[in-house]
């Protein structure tokens, strides 16, 4: 199957950082790209669903803390291409930064129900494949 | 033309060469100079009696005493970093117009006294050169930005690590730990390993995947709410996929998602393809009432029998 592409629709970093989140929906962001002026975002399908939400910062960028680097990448912000580093927030910085979901209890609850978790601890594997067939 | 001009010439020529390297630093004189800043650290704060003045204090004081000599460590680094910025600085600076403007006076000499034309012409000609082997040799004029910004890169991560040490106790982040990214820290100040990460990023350049945007798609707006809920509900029937009764569901919800003939499986494949085609659903619904649309829809698709 093909790789999931969205066009990026915000306008600022920090937007399109969430928008990418939104749309992990048994979908990982994997790449940032941006040609003629839009902005894109890839995504490796799986059946996985990450918890904590996508940093994009300018380059080159201090890591949140405990936060795993996603991918390099380039957008177009304000017409102008700058390079960028994605970075999956660790739970405790997504709930500094307002960026976490509700309840990390429960979260912690699903996980232990699915399973163990995939190589990335940000991510909660709710289901069977760790790797996808193409 | 007499010896002497020649000798004038080269006098000048000198004079531009090196007057270019007091005046073009580019930064302020510092305030407080590294050898002050060194001398305060080294002195204040020697490795092995800050160690020793340690482990006879308590908690409370010794956190306070490492963050006192740590900060005197990244003062003196800083100020020492600093240097090392300004050298670069002005040997790019200095050097580059010191040598365009001894260039230009000589070739402009070559050009008014006949005499001395070829002589001057050679001179210049060397000093075109030396200049071309001092921006190879030092620091690469045009790539030096990249590597600074690179430098300074690494600098701010260890620095960032340094000073959330800082905040907790002595006795989760010791001052043996907080020396050895002190020396990190040190190290980060290095053209050799920015030139070392700026190849990696030209390798990861260079194997940057170039990816179809024309099958890109325009989702759209969701509030934080909808995000959330949407994201439970896949969570709650990925996690359902574990029991009989859970794939059942699954199943439906491909169902209601528009996949003909979704039944419930515990092949792979069938559910990563049920699995795509939930996530492609769920991820245009964009309303709470859209979401719960979606539920019932679940709820009320008929059941196809499964493995």
């Amino acid at each position: 199957m093909d790789d999931l592409i969205i066009v990026l629709q915000k306008l600022s970093l920090e937007d399109m950082g969430k928008e990418a989140h939104y749309s992990e929906l048994n979908a990982k962001l994997k790449a940032l790209e941006t040609e003629n002026g839009k902005n894109y975002a890839v995504f490796e399908r799986g059946m996985f669903v990450p918890q904590t939400s996508v940093a994009i910062l300018p380059k080159p960028a201090v890591p949140p803390s405990g936060a795993s680097k996603i991918c390099d990448g380039e957008l177009t912000v304000a017409g102008v291409v700058i390079d960028v580093e994605a970075y999956r927030l660790s739970a405790d910085e997504a709930e500094l930064l307002g960026a976490a979901d509700d309840d990390a209890e429960d979260r912690d609850g699903i996980a232990e129900m699915t399973g163990p978790a995939d190589d990335d601890p940000a991510d909660r594997m709710t289901g069977i494949a760790d790797d996808p067939p193409d | 033309m007499p010896k002497i001009s020649f000798i004038k010439a080269g006098a000048l020529g000198l004079a531009l060469l090196t007057s270019g390297c007091s005046s073009f630093d580019g930064m302020p004189e510092p305030v407080i100079t590294s050898t002050v800043a060194v001398d305060t650290a080294t002195k204040n704060y020697m490795y092995d009696s800050v160690i020793a003045k340690m482990g006879s204090m308590e908690e409370g004081p010794r956190t306070v005493y490492r963050n006192r000599a740590v900060s005197a460590y990244l003062m003196a680094m800083d100020a020492r970093y600093f240097d090392f910025r300004r050298g670069l600085a002005r040997n790019i600076k200095g050097g580059n117009l010191g040598l365009d403007l001894a260039l230009l006076g000589l070739t402009g000499s070559a050009a008014i006294w006949d005499k001395a034309a070829s002589e001057l012409a050679a001179v210049a000609t060397a000093v075109a050169g030396g200049k071309a082997s001092l921006n190879r040799e030092l620091y690469f004029e045009k790539t030096l930005p990249a590597l600074i910004a690179l430098m300074e890169a690494e600098r701010l991560t260890v620095r960032a690590d340094i000073l959330r040490g800082l905040t907790r106790t002595e006795s989760d982040y010791t001052i043996e730990e907080a020396f050895s990214d002190l020396t990190r820290y040190q190290s980060a100040a290095s053209l050799d390993g920015a030139i070392q990460r700026a190849s990696e990023v030209a390798a990861s350049e260079g194997a940057k995947a170039k990816y179809d945007y024309s099958k890109a798609i325009e989702l759209c707006a969701v509030s934080p709410e909808v995000a959330d809920a949407r994201r439970e509900l896949l969570i709650e029937l990925n996690a359902g996929r574990a029991t009989p009764e859970g794939r059942k569901s699954y199943a439906q919800a491909a169902a209601a998602a528009g996949m003909v003939e979704a039944r419930p499986t515990e092949d792979e494949t069938e559910a990563f393809l049920q699995s795509q085609k939930i996530g492609d659903f769920m991820r245009n619904i964009c309303t709470m009432d859209g979401l719960d649309k979606y539920e019932n829809a679940i709820a009320s698709q008929p059941l196809i029998e499964g493995d």
